[in-house]
């Protein structure tokens, strides 16, 4: 039953909660609590911290971000093609109707737009870093 | 999972079951409730088993660590707590447990408290689908994993890029500029990394056809796969390294500019289970290895069918901790990247090798080049390499863990091949020995194409590492050190 498998995946995420939990409380429980201005500072190498750290980030980031959504959509149609590659280049084992060398092709002309956008990137410097 | 009022065999569990079942009868329960609830309480007992082995797993890989690589840095490492060290880990997370739980006042607490959840409950999540096993029980052939789910490579996929939002979390909510710049370092390494990872791991899917983990593995009865994909082992180890923040990937952690990165303000037990998150992560990672490319539990059952379960969860281990070692060798060899070359290093290196790799994959198995060929569709023939081993011997009846099998898949007869009951090292046979000639001269050609890679990917990273060392000249130097005063005067 493969939806049910998916119970296991639930049950093993309220495993993980479960023992985070309880070994937080557990410490929650056991734990001195002696508190003092200077332990509450935000850390900086014994620095007086200066303003909030929370900046804008970097355009860079973004640009990688960018990046990385284009070969992670072109990669969600690749692993329908990869899993059913076999099928379509000789019809066996379900007997579908095999449509050979195409199978092949049709992937190789994907990938060669996906690496010309990749060339067009480099190119554009959105791989430098600085 | 099987309806386990109607099994047959007397194992523990059964054993077990009936135990529940009379119980609960005593508590006057209907029949059907009571089966039910000895059902659950099985079902209860095997996720304990589980959760128990995840636990002393991690334990113990912190150990491994710090001993392995006390011994490459000639010293003993930690030996005195329990025997050979054993109880280290243990007594550290006793320390860890009560130390102060010290939160900044500058920190969101929201965020910052739920962020080692975020980061433990995937790493965890892995274990799911990870195939351990096979064992011969009942007459059946099964494989111990928690669920085979259809999806398996894509689920793990899924699950470890959960993680990414807890780490981004907790650079974010402690407010702290180490852990801030940390998160971002970190969130930008693993997205890069894991195109290349994913383009790694299509090769193995077409081989396979199939995204099952278990299919992974049973298409590996032939040849594993690293002999086929050395190249997208490669990336993958590679990437498998950046993913977890090891060395010579770990900046998002690196001491001399960022304090503990991410963990920074974390303390306590807090900061123990991102301790943990890390270790268990680099066990999955390890045994994802070993499923993908290292053949999983295949190797030379030399128990026979009795002990199917045994020999396979050995070679299982066995291999996990080979890789877990060549993880601790590199941190024990490496240096650290500077972060401009590693992003340089997936992109413009690692994702057109991974596509090439694709394409070379895809043309093997479009030829059916026998290497590129997995196995046969047919689950009888599918299961051959292990069926094998099995053959003719006594079945063993008693076992606790076959409540952990995922048994739908290979529902009917397995095929028993007639031997003589010896133990069998076919696999070694059919993996070299009963190459075709054509076969042998392109194992032998790819093998050297993939050393020539080897060591062009050696050269690289020592370029990239080594490269960045010139000699400055005099003049530059005095102007850094003078800091543009004499400028000014001038």
């Amino acid at each position: 039953m493969p939806y049910q498998d998916y119970n296991w995946v639930a049950l093993f995420i309220l495993a993980g909660i479960a023992f985070t939990g309880v070994a937080l409380l557990v410490a929650w429980l056991i734990r001195p609590s002696r508190i003092a201005f200077s332990k509450l500072t935000t850390y900086e190498c014994g620095e007086e911290p200066q303003y909030t750290a929370w900046i804008r980030y970097n355009p860079r980031f973004y640009v990688i971000a960018i990046i990385f959504l284009v070969f992670d959509v072109d990669v969600v149609f690749m692993f329908p093609w990869a899993s059913a590659y076999k099928i379509l280049l000789f019809g066996i084992p379900y007997h579908f109707e095999a449509i050979g060398l195409p199978a092949f092709g049709e992937m190789f002309i994907f990938l060669v737009i996906l690496l010309l956008g990749w060339l067009f990137a480099w190119k554009k410097g959105a791989f430098e870093w600085v | 999972m099987k309806a386990l009022g109607a099994a047959p065999h007397n194992g523990i569990l059964d054993w077990l079951f009936n135990w529940f079942y009379n119980l609960f009868l005593n508590w006057n329960m209907s029949e059907a409730s009571a089966a039910a609830w000895a059902s659950g309480m099985n079902q209860l007992i095997a996720f304990l088993i589980i959760v128990i082995f995840i636990v002393v797993t991690v334990l113990f890989v912190v150990l491994f660590e710090r001993r392995v690589l006390g011994f490459f840095q000639i010293r003993h490492g930690p030996n005195r707590v329990g025997p050979q060290g054993l109880f280290q880990t243990v007594a550290d997370a006793l320390k860890l447990l009560q130390k102060e739980d010290i939160m900044p006042l500058a920190a969101e607490p929201i965020t910052y408290n739920i962020a080692p959840f975020a980061v433990f409950v995937p790493s965890i999540l892995a274990f799911v689908v990870i195939p351990m096993g096979a064992a011969y029980v009942g007459g059946s052939y099964n494989v111990l994993i928690v669920r085979d789910l259809n999806i398996g490579i894509l689920y793990l996929l899924a699950v470890s890029s959960v993680a990414l939002i807890g780490f981004l979390m907790a650079g974010w909510g402690s407010n702290n500029k180490y852990a801030l710049i940390s998160a971002f370092r970190n969130a930008a390494q693993i997205i890069s990394y894991e195109v290349p990872m994913i383009l790694a791991i299509l090769g193995v899917v077409l081989v396979a056809g199939s995204t099952s983990m278990v299919d992974i593995v049973h298409s590996q009865s032939v040849v594993w796969n690293i002999v086929p994909q050395f190249v997208g082992f490669l990336i993958y180890l590679i990437c498998g390294l950046a993913e977890t923040n090891r060395c010579p990937f770990d900046l998002p952690e690196a001491e001399s500019e960022l304090v503990a990165g991410f963990h920074t303000e974390y303390s306590g037990m807090k900061f123990a289970l991102f301790f943990l998150a890390e270790y268990t992560n680099v066990f999955v990672i390890s045994a994802i290895i070993t499923t993908l490319f290292l053949g999983g539990w295949k190797g030379p059952m030399f128990l026979g069918a009795g002990g199917l379960w045994l020999t396979s969860i050995f070679w299982f281990l066995a291999k996990t901790y080979i890789m877990v070692t060549i993880f601790v060798w590199l941190r024990a060899t490496l240096p650290r990247f500077r972060v401009d070359h590693l992003m340089g290093f997936a992109w413009k290196f690692l994702v057109p090798v991974a596509v090439v790799n694709i394409l070379v994959i895809g043309l093997g198995v479009a030829f059916s080049h026998p290497l590129y060929m997995g196995s046969p569709g047919n689950i009888n023939e599918r299961l051959t390499a292990d069926a094998r081993v099995v053959a003719l011997t006594q079945l063993s009846s008693s076992s606790i863990y076959n409540i952990m099998f995922d048994s739908e898949k290979v529902e009917g007869p397995v095929r028993i091949i007639e031997g003589n009951g010896t133990v069998d090292f076919g696999w070694i046979n059919t993996a070299y020995g009963a190459m075709s000639d054509d076969m042998k001269t392109f194992f032998w050609a790819y093998n050297v194409f993939a050393f020539l890679f080897l060591i062009l990917i050696l050269f690289t990273v020592w370029k990239v590492i080594r490269g960045v060392k010139r000699a400055p000249k005099l003049e530059v130097m005095w102007s850094a050190v003078s800091g543009g005063e004499a400028d000014a005067k001038a």
